[in-house]
């Protein structure tokens, strides 16, 4: 790496100003695209949700436009959405093939998603065909080949709060470049006390971003802070509010602009688990201490937010009690979006389910009352397999005298709803919540399963 | 400049009958019948004393005498100033004219009312040994538009007059030649509402509403402790009238627990389709509760407003009664939809979830920071046919963080081409380049709004399950309801599906 990483913070009127400004301060659009080429736009698109869960479109529009007047033949925008999503699901939900099109930009299917009604096998053919199989750090990466072969790579990251990685820098936005499937850490043989003290999911999820981003690095790196999302996040919650910082960090680098956004945000890079890792690895800060900064004072840039709850017994959910062992990032990432989703949308359903124990983490703290306990991933389950709550006395005839006298009886407690996954997944936890808790119990998320499953089906 | 004679001599007439009953001399309340002010509407005096009395401490002020001044258009002269003189707050029972030429105005004493308001005080107080308690200030041309609203009082219908109403009401915001200070609570949430309709021209809002209203014919009964008014109000083709009696020279029973016999000897007297009887001073209340609160509404605020309003709607024969009784309630009805698997008990109406779902849906289905665009069409006056829909109104709404920011009218040259409705894919594609992302267009046609109120606010009294279908399964039809981009969980939606989330499980 060598010191030309050129970094720019701007601001405006709108998004759409700052970040012709940014990209101004850089050398123009033509430094980075020439005439004829092609050019993939990387954006967030999460959820069928609005901004900020996704890209900041008018930022999109004016990058797009940027690019036609530099002569790029083709442009792409696309990423792959969470968890079981396709692309066509979102495109669909926001109407993006056509919004795309009209401004002379094509939404890349690379899920291939909006081929319909085809075969098992042509699927597989047409996934073998889309991906090529990258191998980086002795692991090999299935990458899209559409990503890999296009001229100039840019990267429009809307900036939220996360609560893995307190924002969600560029890096986490490249990770979408591959399918949510292929991003999953996931723990197969029995867990073992050290990987949840050393939070190997953290350790494997940073080499796995990082490794992401070396297989294709961005040429034009956009970091939209302009309406920043703050309080939960990254996705819409009950507790999400956008703070109009107004600010734009452009820069040639994703790794010294996600650096500079850190800083913009009053926050110290060498402390955040993505930067960290990437100094340890790489040659240390000192290059990016030297990154040549354009547009606005950096020191005159100062924003306090409100970070994502970083604690899973902070988020308070009605009727559930947080019962924490020694938990991993794995589960505590899945269990914020879970306890944020139930407490968004669920209120009603809340209010009709009895008080219950969320037992996360290896070793959980003891559950409330035997009644109503969720276990929460293979953590919780294995390390409870021998508690006293798996079992419930009751009052019985006695086999040892042929039935004839009354005795305590140990029973399996068949109150206990075991949510098994490394990390649980969030889509099949609902579905196990419907089956345990009735669906005449969660109106709500019975009518939304239903949908989802449905958007799902038809996709 | 002067209030026209029409008007003088209405308010003249309620003066001295408000003197009257200040000084308890006898009255024979038969004789007499005023307008409201401003208004063509007839009242019984004593009925809009009683009125007055219990309005306007809550939403205007709860003193004594107020001051008017008519200034020049400048607002550099001082035209004429009256005293009007009360007994009891807000009932004017004499009105004075007295000389403030010598005090002059400033351009600065409009920033700071305070400032003009205490010199005035000073002045009545030496003059006249009077404190006022507020000060209205109307310029020439304030006057003019209140003289063109009621000149014609007498003979104009309600709908052109409350449209003029609207229209002027517009004019005194939007051109500053009304104000009022202290400013009453009710004056700063229509400024603050007009102002965040972006100066949309009220009267056009007026108008879509009324042309969305069916035919009716209702009377509406405001009872409190000594206050029993009834509003007749009927709408029949374009024209509406309005209607306000004192029930208590009726000789009804009106602490009767049961209001069923009450409520039906009144449809009956008066030959009206249906009777609402509401309790006055909960209605006031949360008036008051919707014009303190500051608009537009935080998402927090407007939930607690919504949950009030679906309480007192799901309190049905507590709160408020009807008649007839609207069919749900009756029990083989409310048995034989359950048994085919409607539950729709609206006693149970989840009042304490329902808002916050709605907020939370909103804000994650369509952005913390979103547009959207509504296009309302009128098919009645066009062929019906698809490819000529008559666009009525397009707006845009803007909300940022759950809360309103902006509703402005768009030129109908932005949603058609020649005299067709663009498609929804292409008014939002190419106003997103034009005005910013558009989250989402939606069309809705007037006639099914007519639909929704005649079939599920006002025919509640009867059994037509097919008219109600019929309403529902247009939702479903692109002529009268289409919405762009899609979204599932507002397309197909089966009412089904969404009664257990609308009404509570527990029936006790």
């Amino acid at each position: 790496m060598n010191n030309a990483f050129s970094v720019s913070i701007t601001t405006g009127d709108n998004p759409n100003d700052a970040v012709i400004k940014g990209i101004n301060n850089l050398g123009g659009i033509s430094k980075f695209i020439e005439k004829d080429e092609t050019v993939f736009i990387k954006i967030n698109l999460t959820m069928i949700t609005g901004f900020p869960s996704n890209v900041n479109f008018n930022t999109l529009i004016e990058v797009i436009k940027l690019c036609k007047t530099a002569g790029a033949k083709k442009i792409y925008v696309g990423s792959f959405p969470f968890e079981n999503l396709t692309i066509k699901d979102v495109s669909e939900e926001l109407g993006l093939k056509e919004f795309t099109e009209y401004f002379g930009s094509e939404l890349a299917f690379l899920d291939n998603s909006d081929k319909l009604k085809i075969s098992k096998e042509e699927k597989l053919r047409l996934q073998k065909e889309s991906f090529k199989e990258v191998e980086v750090q002795d692991s090999i990466i299935k990458y899209p080949k559409l990503i890999l072969n296009v001229d100039k790579f840019i990267c429009i990251n809307q900036v939220n709060v996360h609560p893995l990685f307190d924002i969600h820098l560029s890096l986490l936005n490249l990770f979408s470049c591959i399918p949510f499937k292929f991003r999953k850490i996931e723990h197969q043989e029995d867990v073992e006390k050290d990987y949840i003290i050393a939070d190997q999911y953290k350790t494997d999820l940073i080499s796995r971003i990082l490794d992401i981003y070396e297989i294709k690095k961005s040429n034009l790196i956009i970091n939209d802070l302009f309406y920043f999302m703050e309080g939960a996040g990254p996705f819409i919650y009950k507790d999400s509010k956008i703070n109009p910082i107004k600010h734009i960090v452009c820069g040639n680098e994703a790794i010294a602009t996600d650096y500079i956004t850190l800083k913009i945000l009053g926050l110290n890079p060498k402390k955040n688990f993505l930067m960290s890792h990437w100094i340890e690895k790489n040659i240390g800060i000192s290059n990016l201490e030297k990154i040549n900064l354009s547009g606005e004072n950096l020191e005159d840039i100062n924003f306090t937010f409100k970070q994502c709850k970083k604690r899973i017994e902070d988020i308070y959910v009605q009727k559930f009690n947080i019962k924490k062992g020694e938990i991993c990032s794995g589960c505590f990432l899945q269990s914020y979006y879970l306890l944020n989703f139930l407490k968004t949308f669920f209120l009603k359903d809340l209010n009709y389910l009895p008080q219950c124990s969320y037992l996360v983490g290896a070793n959980p703290l003891e559950p409330d009352s035997p009644n109503n306990i969720l276990l929460y991933g293979d953590c919780a389950i294995k390390t409870t397999e021998k508690r006293e709550f798996r079992t419930i006395e009751k009052e019985g005839k006695d086999i040892k005298t042929l039935f004839l006298k009354k005795a305590i009886i140990e029973k399996k407690n068949k109150k206990i709803l075991e949510i098994p996954g490394c990390p649980p997944n969030l889509q099949d936890t609902l579905n196990l919540f419907l089956r345990y808790f009735k669906k005449s119990n969660l109106p709500t998320l019975n009518f939304y399963m239903k949908k989802l499953n449905k958007t799902q089906k038809n996709s | 400049m002067s209030i026209n004679e029409i008007f003088k001599e209405n308010w003249l007439k309620i003066l001295d009958f408000n003197a009257k009953i200040g000084e308890k001399k006898y009255l024979d309340k038969s004789l007499i019948k005023v307008r409201i002010p401003i208004t063509p509407l007839e009242i019984d005096p004593a009925l809009l004393y009683k009125l007055v009395s219990y309005i306007y401490p809550d939403f205007v002020n709860d003193k004594q005498h107020v001051l008017d001044i008519i200034i020049s258009d400048d607002r550099k002269k001082i035209e004429k100033s009256y005293l009007h003189l009360t007994y009891k707050n807000g009932n004017h029972y004499k009105v004075k004219k007295i000389d403030l030429n010598n005090e002059s105005l400033v351009d600065q004493d409009f920033k700071n009312f305070g400032v003009i308001f205490n010199k005035f005080q000073n002045n009545l107080r030496e003059k006249e040994g009077i404190t006022i308690s507020g000060l209205r200030i109307y310029t020439e041309k304030a006057i003019d538009k209140i003289n063109s609203l009621t000149s014609s009082i007498n003979s104009i219908d309600l709908k052109t007059y409350l449209t003029n109403l609207c229209q002027i009401f517009y004019n005194l915001i939007n051109k500053n030649m009304l104000y009022i200070y202290p400013e009453p609570s009710f004056i700063t949430f229509l400024k603050r509402l007009v102002r965040y309709l972006n100066f949309i021209d009220s009267s056009k809002i007026f108008t879509s509403i009324f042309e969305v209203l069916p035919e009716f014919n209702s009377g509406i009964i405001l009872a409190q402790e000594n206050l029993y008014l009834l509003i007749l109000i009927r709408k029949f083709s374009s024209n509406l009238n309005i209607k306000l009696l004192d029930l208590e020279g009726f000789n009804y029973d009106f602490n009767a627990i049961n209001k069923k016999t009450f409520l039906k000897k009144i449809t009956k007297k008066f030959k009206l389709k249906s009777t609402y009887y509401f309790n006055f001073q909960q209605l006031l209340h949360f008036l008051n509760d919707l014009i303190e609160s500051d608009f537009p509404f935080e998402q927090g605020r407007f939930s607690l407003l919504l949950q009030k309003l679906l309480y007192a709607y799901k309190s049905y024969e507590i709160n408020w009664h009807s008649y007839p009784r609207p069919i749900i309630y009756n029990f083989f009805i409310k048995f034989f939809s359950r048994l085919v698997g409607y539950n729709v008990n609206l006693k149970k109406l989840s009042y304490w979830a329902i808002p916050e779902l709605i907020c939370n849906i909103h804000n994650s289905l369509l952005g913390l920071s979103n547009k959207i665009i509504i296009i309302f069409t009128n098919l009645e006056s066009s062929n019906k046919g698809k490819s000529n829909k008559q666009v009525s109104n397009a707006y845009l709404i803007e909300t940022f963080n759950g809360k309103l920011k902006k509703i402005s009218l768009l030129d109908k040259s932005d949603v058609i081409s020649g005299n067709q409705l663009n498609s929804l894919s292409d008014i939002r594609n190419r106003l997103s380049s034009k005005i910013g992302y558009i989250s989402s267009v939606i069309n809705i046609d007037k006639s099914l709004l007519k639909l929704v109120v005649q079939n599920f606010f006002l025919n509640l009294n009867r059994f037509n399950p097919f008219a109600k279908l019929i309403t529902i399964r247009k939702f479903q039809n692109q002529n009268y309801f289409n919405i762009y981009p899609k979204n599932t969980l507002v397309q197909k939606l089966k009412i089904k599906n969404l009664l257990p989330i609308l009404i509570d499980k527990y029936e006790f």
